[in-house]
């Protein structure tokens, strides 16, 4: 079974056009829409990203993380915590990263971001993570 | 025989990671006949895409809360 990118926050800027054709294909995590939406400033903005919103839903693309989805999470960031993996300031950056993973592994993707050494980091305690650079992706 | 230094997951021995065993996004070809609601949903991201585009032109790169 072929593996589906699921796309981080981090690659909405660089690769808006090519975005267009691929979220045929993707997976996006309800974190990234929020990341989006929550920096959004135009109203239009916020009406075209709800637009986007219904449509992901209606087509099945839009992965929301359960109440299982943030225990296995924290439970990761635990673990690189007590591990003395990363700074804390660097591991409170980590949870909606964690989270977008967490949602990859459980839907049989692999993760497509800029912020490889970031997901690198949560790979130590989510071992069957796979992580791909937004510019190998799209080239 | 000397040993093998033993290379980091996906470190393909240049320094650069190897992702050849994952799909690019060329490798992903649309279907011929493309259904309304998956048209839909392309035009819906492309008016977001574009609602992105003209933000970070008039306001800058947005960060990441």
């Amino acid at each position: 079974m072929v593996k589906l990118p699921v796309f981080d926050t981090s690659i909405f800027s660089p690769f808006k056009k090519q975005i267009e054709k691929e979220i045929a294909f993707a997976l996006l995590p309800s974190i990234v829409l929020y990341e989006l939406i929550a920096t959004s400033i135009d109203e239009s903005t916020l009406q075209k990203y709800d637009r986007w919103r219904r449509n992901l839903i209606k087509n099945e693309r839009l992965l929301a993380p359960t109440a299982n989805d943030w225990w296995g999470t924290a439970k990761a960031i635990r673990r690189l915590y007590i591990k003395k993996i990363a700074p804390v300031s660097k591991l409170k950056t980590l949870q909606n990263d964690a989270l977008i993973a967490r949602l990859a592994i459980k839907h049989n993707g692999f993760v497509v971001t800029m912020d490889v050494d970031d997901f690198e980091i949560i790979k130590r305690e989510m071992q069957k993570l796979e992580v791909v650079s937004g510019d190998y992706f799209f080239s | 025989m000397p040993n093998k230094k033993k290379l980091p997951e996906n470190d393909n021995g240049n320094g650069r990671r190897d992702y050849s065993h994952l799909p690019r996004a060329r490798d992903f070809k649309l279907p011929e006949v493309i259904s309304p609601e998956l048209k839909e949903l392309m035009e819906a991201t492309r008016e977001a895409m574009e609602a992105l585009r003209l933000e970070e032109e008039k306001y800058g790169k947005t960060p990441r809360i």
